[in-house]
């Protein structure tokens, strides 16, 4: 694997890639955080229940 | 609008749960046999293909990619197509991925019983069918991907996020860690050594727990909970963040693996940092799972599918506050290479995988097979049953764990080691090793009248293939419309959130693993560390084959009571040529990196390492390890030097230029001065055999370091 040593250690300032990178993880997960809080509740109660559309519809069936 | 008719297609779900069913029942029928082994060592039948070594790797692997992995498409295949409303994108890819992955079962427990290992803990499987691997999964995410393009709805519920998370994580952790120089139709060394190797390792092999075990699992939670309770998931919200944070957090926390071993410390605290924050999103899985059965406790008394489904949610709870308090160094030091590992992993096998797998088919069966489930009672004694056999399995195999570890560090006054002999702890976890066995024959039986269940309710049933559904055509939809979220506007794009996950795991795993090719310092070249010679290449090879490392480690940690034990404890710079690397995850035979250090405490000659192969019990009467008799049989395939020399040499392995073509004459030499030192000792053994080379290589690991004369 020498062959990625050597373009690694290629790349000016490649030690702060990884810093970088996990800067970029945190602030791209609190902005998700933060928009999902801040979701309105209707809509996130109409998301929750996808899976139980099915059904409701078949019981909407049998209902009339 | 027009609705519009389709099917949903049963058939596939039908296949994948039989496929489950049987698996399961295979693979815990091995896992039965494995722990009987390590009460009668006479159950390894003194044949190859049945020896522990070999047969652990069946276990954990039938377990994962049959069991799990078909428990994983059972459920995702009948609610993706009712999530997105419409049936599989194609019928071909379907029917291919589930024989595919049928096929890679049957080779995987073929190759592995044969001994064809890479000798990498749950990625054991050989370079022709990590590709069939590779094929097959791509085929079974291209299918899933286009059946969500063109979908009925227009959001995408989080159970099919989990999902593309698992697929595509899945597959770079597969083919990062599977990176091999080929040199036989079925052989080959990993690109990775030493230290490299066991961070690529355990970068894949703790995200394969999360990515496998984990995220589907909790695609399936969030999918079969609600609609067995018959109520929306507690909180969508917590759901979408608990699943960002997961991606995010676990790609890092692999070097928990890998505490006080030969690895750079700041890869060690990483891991210890992550693992600590992961408790947050585990939890919040956790509650979000239990909180959506709020009401409906009256009905958990008396369904058992709810039953088995708080279990298992349970068991994921303990399993995922256990890890991280096992990622601190201070509990790691005590419990890492004991048992307490092997509890952990099956809480989290037997109760979160398990349990789940078997709510998820008794819910499925009645309603694909359009009747009432055959036994509620026997349901309901299956699961008292497999709780019990948790129990069982896992509280002896705590308290063993904890008894190894005192034992093991225990001095006494003078200043030496209570227990010197290693098997005086062997001797002392004993009983807890029947109670195990006991526990998992349990569990087992369990999942025997789960099967007969489901077969009655098959027979009562009516099965239709195809089921009819309609629901409007989804209109076609632009970018982001104004005034629209990012996340809701990602979620109805499913091929940026697959690109957005796919970045997300590579940082973490890539800021692992570059600073180790980068920091010089992470691995201190020592200069009299030297590679193998073809013969203990070869005792190499068999070592690994023989899943030897299932039992023992190669790895000596800078404790006072493991330096004591074993001799000097590891450097990273000592295992820069082994590819694989051999540290081993559990010690149920002693360390072995210094047995051949000739002023250490545990030398022994050639001579007692051939007798101890062939009857280990005849050198130590209470001893577990199997027989290897037909080490003495076998020869070394010296027709594979070349290759194997040319490979390593490939891998910066420095052999002399031309060194393959004369690496048998080092070979031949080498052998007959061993066989040449055993018939002084008057035991006749051809110099060819194969108890040659492993002797060869166990004399060999571990003494670069010092003085061996
Ligand atoms: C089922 C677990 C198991 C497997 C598999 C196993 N061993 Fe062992 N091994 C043990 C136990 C337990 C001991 C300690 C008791 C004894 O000396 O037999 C031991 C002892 C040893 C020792 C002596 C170590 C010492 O310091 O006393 C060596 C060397 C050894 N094993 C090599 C091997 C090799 C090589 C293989 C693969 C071919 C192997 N073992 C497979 C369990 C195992």
């Amino acid at each position: 694997m020498g062959i990625v040593r050597s373009i690694l250690s290629g790349i000016d300032g490649v030690f702060w890639f990884p810093l970088i990178a996990l800067l970029l993880f945190v602030a791209f997960f609190v902005v998700m955080a933060v928009h999902t809080w801040t979701m309105k509740k209707s809509r996130a109660e109409e998301l929750a229940r996808l899976p139980l559309e099915e059904d409701e519809e078949k019981n909407n069936d049998f209902n009339s | 609008m027009e609705l519009q008719k389709f099917y949903y297609d049963n058939k596939i779900v039908k296949m994948f749960a039989y496929a489950t069913l049987f698996w399961g029942i295979v693979g815990m029928l091995v896992g039965v046999l494995i722990a009987f082994q390590l009460i009668f060592p006479e159950l390894n039948f003194g044949l190859a293909f049945t020896t522990f070594g070999r047969v652990r790797p069946v276990h954990t692997n039938a377990i994962i990619f049959a069991f799990v992995g078909n428990g994983i498409f059972t459920g995702y295949y009948y609610s993706l197509q009712r999530l997105l409303k419409t049936g599989m994108a194609s019928k071909w890819m379907s029917t291919f991925h589930f024989w595919g992955w049928q096929f890679i079962i049957v080779l995987a427990a073929v190759t592995l019983l044969a001994g064809y290992t890479t000798g990498k803990e749950y990625a054991e499987l050989e370079w022709p069918i990590d590709i069939l691997i590779a094929v097959v999964w791509v085929v079974f995410g291209w299918n899933m991907m286009w059946t969500i393009l063109k979908r009925r709805t227009k959001h995408i519920y989080v159970a099919i996020w989990f999902y593309i998370a698992t697929f595509v994580t899945v597959a770079v952790l597969h083919i990062g860690n599977s990176i091999e120089i080929p040199w036989s139709w079925l052989k080959s060394y990993p690109v990775y050594a030493g230290v490299q190797d066991a961070l690529v390792q355990w970068w894949y092999g703790h995200n394969a727990v999360a990515f496998f075990l984990t995220t589907p699992y909790l695609g399936l939670m969030y999918y079969f909970m609600p609609k067995a309770a018959n109520r929306p998931v507690y909180s969508y919200k917590l759901s979408i963040v608990h699943f960002w944070a997961l991606i995010f957090l676990y790609i890092w926390a692999g070097p928990h693996h890998l505490l006080y071993q030969a690895v750079p410390n700041w890869a060690q605290s990483l891991g210890t940092v992550f693992s600590i924050m992961l408790i947050a999103p585990s939890w919040g899985g956790m509650i979000n799972g239990l909180l959506t059965l709020r009401g409906a406790w009256d009905r958990v008394r008396e369904d058992p599918v709810l039953k088995f489904f708080v279990v298992a949610v349970t068991a994921y709870g303990m399993s995922t506050f256990e890890g991280p308090m096992l990622s601190l160094k201070s509990i790691n030091a005590i419990s890492h290479f004991t048992n307490w590992t092997v509890g952990h992993v099956h809480i989290g096998a037997m109760g979160w995988n398990g349990f789940l797998t078997f709510g998820m088919i008794y819910w499925l069966f009645p309603k694909m097979f359009k009747t009432k489930l055959y036994s509620v009672k026997l349901a309901n004694l299956h699961f008292w049953l497999g709780t019990l056999a948790i129990l069982f399995y896992s509280i002896p195999l705590y308290w063993a764990g904890w008894t190894e570890a005192s034992m093991f560090k225990q001095f006494n006054d003078a200043g030496t080691l209570m227990y010197p002999n290693f098997l005086q702890v062997v001797e002392q976890i004993m009983p807890m090793y029947y109670m195990r066995a006991f526990g998992g024959t349990l569990y087992f039986l369990g999942a025997f009248l789960l099967v007969y269940n489901i077969y009655k309710t098959v027979k009562a049933g009516s099965f239709a293939a195809y089921e009819e559904a309609e629901a409007p055509a989804l209109e076609k939809e632009g970018g982001r419309k104004p005034g629209e979220g990012y996340h809701r506007f990602l979620e109805r794009k499913p091929v940026q959130f697959m690109i957005l996950s796919i970045v997300a795991i590579l940082i973490g795993g890539l800021v692992e693993v570059i600073p180790t090719y980068l920091i010089k310092s992470n691995i201190p070249t020592i200069a009299s560390v030297k590679p193998y010679t073809p013969l203990e290449l070869h005792g190499r090879d068999i070592y690994i084959a023989e899943g030897c490392y299932n039992c023992h480690s190669q790895m000596i940690r800078p404790f006072r009571s493991e330096t004591e034990r074993y001799g000097e404890y590891s450097k990273a710079g000592e295992y820069v040529y082994d590819h694989p690397f051999q540290w081993g995850s559990k010690r149920t035979g002693p360390d072995l990196w210094r047995n051949g250090v000739k002023t250490g405490r545990n030398y022994k000659p050639d001579s007692w390492h051939y007798n101890h192969f062939m009857d280990p019990q005849k050198m130590n009467a209470t001893s577990i390890m199997p027989a290897y008799p037909w080490l003495a049989d076998y020869e070394i395939n010296l027709d594979l030097t070349a290759a194997k020399i040319r490979a390593m040499q490939t891998l910066g392995v420095p052999y002399p230029e031309g060194y393959d073509k004369v690496a048998n004459d080092d070979v031949k030499a080498q052998a007959e001065k061993i066989a040449a030192g055993l018939k002084a000792q008057g035991i006749d053994v051809g110099s060819n055999k194969q108890v040659i080379a492993l002797i060869a290589y166990i004399q060999r690991i571990g003494t670069d370091i010092v003085e061996n004369k």
